[in-house]
């Protein structure tokens, strides 16, 4: 043992504690020079399994030299105060002289020089700042003392387009210091082979090693279970009518998260309770994206303080620091993933060894069955996976200039370097010429005539000498590009959030909308803002925002698929609580095992209705919708209205459409001639366009501004949709116009999945039925398309007349 | 499309602008040349190749018209002097027989003396019965139809399901005509357009009169 193994040892001893085996097991990893990825559960001491060894290599070999000698990554700034505080405490009593800093965007630029000239030996930051770290000139001298390098939450990043950031910035430190080791800590994850692989990159030689906790959370399900189910479920139904079902559970907790899929719905939900209970006003609160920061901030500092008993929020709690006074979590609606439930249900019972404790509240019956198949999967391992971003040139040119911000950069040398990264592992020689023309000599020119001017270069060195556009790089820098909203403020100025515009120029002065748990009127929009006063009375629309729900995972959908195989003589709760709505399902057509595939056939007064049940979620079923529709088009010329939902999709027509005879004419299913198919069935460059948006701005095409600084910039200010017309006519090559089509190909359709859902179908047998009224799997869809149709004070009285007329 | 105002015809153009037929007068609105050079000299790579789209656009609309004159009702030029005014010029050169207007916009903030070889009319040019100004005008003159730009109106559409179209268009109101951006790259604000009011929008070639759809 060594001289630093001991010290560690006596402080577990002094403290009571027993080193759990993973913490051991990273201990022997690193001082033998390894690298690598931790699984553990959070509240299992993950922060000082990578930080202790770090400690004991110190110990060992202590060296008296200033510097960074520990970057330690996060996701969300908002953690970076409680790892301080645990890394401080773990310092100061093995009495170890390291200071640690947290360098964020947050700082003013006087603190920030002063940080530069002493630098913390511990150094917490996001990889937003730290690729500005980057953008400084001489800043390799910042990392000559780095030993290691913890990319926290790795999860969280992995599968977006910080997590190119990251493996970018990582590249480049592992450049700077050969001997770099460095350690992500994950939660679970479907894919932590790959996680690792991408920390690792894609460079021989190196060791890294995967170490897995084998401490599992505790965590129970309960379903609040409605008292009587109709036997057409259809969304929306439930949910607020098991308030009086969510609000004991609340007044017996201690302080409730209550989790909605949708910032509306926090906002549906804010109102009830409001309404019902005036006596909690002051002790709910609503927290989601689209509030202003200081709203957040005050909602998350009197959580700690204790002085809520209620939030309603969505994703935008599903990460942070720990709230102790947090007992219980309410989750409305399917969450749609496995990790997404288990990380909202964390939120409760933090601290080791206690259960975390999660009710889910079904917005419509069948969800209950997804109830059911969330406690299955929560006992095993089986979680979702997050795929790695491939080829993000967006990002890789933002870095690139980013580099030349800095100390510039030699094409040769980086070209090797960037190679070395999962992402562009297959980047070819050609796009990254691209890439360095894009950047140099802004692509396309025209003889005799040029200014184009952004990185120059000087003999081999890539450099940016223009302040002015150095300084622009540096506030456009980062890859979270935010949603083309308004913005909404009191007249007397003060900021309280954004919606989305569309909602907004349906409008006119005087109209009130329900916002921020608020209820605003309308007064009149000014310099792009829209200016509000406090309503005195009335009840208005609800405010809406821009972008869709989660659809369902595949390793959810497929525990879903699995339970209908026993759906009729299930014994648990949330099945026998819908089993009239089986069976309603069994006699009018039938349920189908998960080696078959269910479709239904209707005709109706609206039309011809064919129903196909594939259960893989509303992305998939979406493309899979464009796809056989345009695949019977092409047999028999005609056109269909699509809707879909999470379990399946429908197409409706004028003519009927014997599936029978078609399926035995050609394969609808087929996998020949997938990719042309999907291409032609959908508007693709409607969908490439819409994805463009991101990659300009984070191309640098789109300079956003930034927030709190007035810069003029409205001479250079284009809408990313006019940029992407321009190019594409002009530049049909160009490259970020070619990713732009791989995102919605990837991410919007789900390509992929959609292959697998059509692999599988391969292997099933097709059930088809034809029935003479909607089943409880095809109502929820034709509700579905009525919504879109109808306004949301109608859709009630209208649904309750065709549940009359189908019963 | 043909529009009748006091006994004039005008013709609506898909190309974006309007022929004030009896005159031979072509009407262009917010040009907003150099705003690609301007783009590409801070850095936004927009390929240069798209600014020589407005010259052909003019060229095959001077030829095919018989243009004796065209009228520029403002934002002719994006921003500060950059090479795309001197290509501009060495295109009007070519032009010497017809006749240039220039109704100043808020972006045209050129030195004077670039202006050499068109009229420049500081806030409106009028001929009866049309007055041209780049700043749509509140003002009612009993007899006189208004024809302005500034606002690149567009107008928006929602399809049934999924996402809406902006298009670009012609904002006919009581006593004005507000014309669309004639320019290749340049965006637009959407209109809301109140009882009474016309909209002719553009879709790719041809022009669709969507009034009825509000």
């Amino acid at each position: 043992m060594t001289k630093g193994e001991k010290v560690l040892d006596n402080w577990y001893k002094d403290k009571g504690w027993q080193p759990a085996s993973f913490q051991s097991e990273l201990l022997q990893a690193f001082l033998n020079g390894k690298s690598g990825l931790l699984n553990a559960p959070t509240g299992t001491g993950k922060t000082y399994a990578a930080f202790l060894p770090a400690i004991a290599s110190y110990i060992n070999n202590p060296v008296s030299k200033k510097g960074v000698r520990i970057l330690w990554i996060t996701p969300l700034r908002a953690l970076t105060k409680d790892i301080q505080r645990n890394l401080e405490t773990a310092c100061s009593e093995l009495n170890i002289p390291w200071s640690i800093g947290a360098r964020t965007g947050d700082m003013s630029s006087k603190e920030r020089t002063l940080q530069k000239s002493q630098m913390p030996e511990v150094l917490l930051i996001t990889p937003e700042s730290l690729h500005l770290l980057l953008a400084q000139k001489n800043n390799v001298v910042l990392f000559k003392e780095l030993q290691l390098l913890v990319i926290d939450e790795w999860h969280e990043l992995l599968g977006t387009k910080r997590g190119v950031q990251m493996e970018l910035a990582l590249a480049r430190l592992k450049h700077i210091q050969a001997s770099l080791q460095v350690w992500g800590i994950t939660a679970t994850i479907g894919n932590p082979e790959q996680a690792l692989q991408v920390l690792a990159g894609n460079k021989e030689n190196q060791e890294y090693i995967f170490i897995q906790s084998d401490i599992l959370k505790k965590t129970e399900v309960i379903s609040l279970l409605p008292d009587k189910v109709e036997r057409l479920p259809w969304a929306g139904h439930l949910g607020i009518n098991l308030l009086n079902k969510v609000m004991p559970v609340i007044f017996e907790s201690n302080t409730t998260l209550l989790f909605t899929n949708t910032r509306s719905q926090t906002e549906i939900w804010y109102r009830l309770i409001m309404e019902k209970h005036p006596e909690l006003a002051g002790l709910v609160a609503l927290h989601h994206g689209s509030l202003d920061k200081e709203i957040r901030n005050w909602v998350e500092e009197n959580l700690h303080k204790e002085k809520l008993k209620l939030v309603i929020c969505t994703s935008s709690l599903d990460l942070g620091v720990d709230f102790r006074p947090v007992d219980t979590v309410i989750q409305v609606g399917s969450p749609k993933s496995i990790a997404r439930f288990m990380q909202r249900a964390g939120r409760s019972g933090h601290a080791p060894g206690e259960t975390s404790k999660i009710y889910f509240v079904p917005t419509h019956a069948l969800e209950l069955i997804e109830g059911v198949s969330l406690r299955k999967a929560i006992t095993t391992n089986i979680r979702e996976e997050r795929i790695p971003v491939m080829n993000a040139f967006d990002v890789l040119a933002q870095y690139m200039v980013t580099l030349a911000v800095g100390d510039g950069f030699k094409e040769q040398e980086l070209y090797k370097e960037i190679k070395t990264v999962y992402s562009f592992q297959h980047i070819t020689r050609e796009q990254w010429l691209w890439l360095i023309d894009f950047i140099t000599t802004g692509g396309s020119t025209l003889e005799n005539y040029d200014e184009f001017r952004k990185v120059e270069r000087e003999d081999d060195l890539y450099i940016v000498r223009d302040r002015k556009i150095a300084m622009r790089h540096r506030l456009s820098m980062g890859t979270i590009v935010s949603e083309s909203s308004i913005r909404i403020k009191f007249i007397s100025g003060k900021y309280i959030g954004s919606v989305e515009e569309h909602f907004i120029a349906r409008m006119k002065p005087g109209d009130v909308f329900s916002f921020a748990g608020m209820t605003l009127e309308y007064i009149r929009i000014k310099d792009m803002d829209v200016q509000v006063r406090k309503a005195s009375s009335g009840k208005g629309a609800i405010a809406r925002w821009a972008g869709g729900r989660a659809p369902l995972s595949s390793q959810l959908s497929q525990y879903i698929r699995e339970r209908l195989d026993t759906a009729l003589h299930d014994n648990e709760p949330e099945m026998k609580r819908i089993h009239s709505i089986l069976l309603l399902q069994k006699e009018r057509s039938a349920i189908p095992s998960s080696q078959q595939i269910l479709i239904e056939q209707c005709e109706l007064e609206d039309g011809h209705h064919l129903y196909i049940y594939p259960f893989e979620g509303r992305l998939v079923h979406e493309g899979m919708a464009a796809l056989i529709a345009y695949r019977i088009s092409r047999v028999k010329p005609i056109t269909f209205s699509m809707a879909m939902n999470d379990y399946g999709f429908e197409l409706l027509s004028d003519e009927p459409v014997y599936i029978k005879n078609l399926l035995q004419q050609t394969d609808l299913f087929t996998l020949d001639n997938l990719h042309d198919d999907i291409v032609h069935s959908i508007n693709a460059t409607e969908m490439a366009k819409r994805k463009f948006r991101e990659i300009a701005a984070i191309a640098g095409l789109v300079f956003q501004g930034y927030p709190g600084k007035s810069i003029k910039t409205k001479h250079v200010q284009a809408s990313s949709s006019l940029l992407f017309d321009v190019i594409r006519e002009h530049e049909p090559e160009h490259l970020l116009i070619q990713q732009a089509y791989q995102e919605s190909l990837d991410q919007q359709l789900e390509e992929k999945r959609l292959r697998t859902a059509l692999e599988r179908i391969a292997t099933q047998e097709i059930i088809i039925k034809y029935t003479d009224r909607p089943t409880p799997f095809s109502f929820p869809i034709l509700v579905d398309r009525l919504r879109e149709q109808l306004s949301s004070e109608k859709i009630e009285d209208r649904v309750r007349k065709l549940i009359d007329q189908y019963r | 499309m043909n529009i009748e105002f006091a006994g004039q015809t005008l013709q609506l153009l898909p190309e974006k602008g309007a022929i004030w037929k009896e005159e031979k007068t072509l009407i262009i609105s917010d040009l907003h040349l150099g705003k690609i050079a301007h783009f590409r000299k801070e850095g936004i790579a927009i390929p240069a190749s798209g600014l020589i789209s407005n010259f052909i656009k003019l060229d095959q609309l001077i030829l095919n018209n018989n243009i004796w004159r065209i009228i520029f009702t403002g934002d002719i030029f994006h921003s500060d002097w950059n090479y795309e005014w001197e290509i501009f010029c060495e295109w009007r050169a070519k032009y010497h027989s017809i006749e240039m207007h220039i109704v100043k916009g808020n972006h045209d903030c050129l030195p004077e003396h670039c202006y050499h070889g068109f009229t420049v009319h500081d806030e409106l040019y009028l001929i009866h019965p049309f007055t041209f100004t780049h700043h749509p005008s509140d003002e009612i003159i009993e007899n006189v139809y208004t024809i302005a730009g500034h606002i690149h109106p567009v107008i928006r559409l929602t399809e049934r399901r999924g996402n809406g179209m902006r298009l670009p268009c012609f904002y006919f109101t009581e006593q004005q005509l507000i014309l669309p951006s004639f320019g290749y790259f340049t965006g637009g604000y959407a209109i809301q357009p109140s009882d009474g009011d016309r909209i002719i929008a553009v879709v790719n070639s041809e022009l669709l009169d969507v009034t009825s759809v509000f």
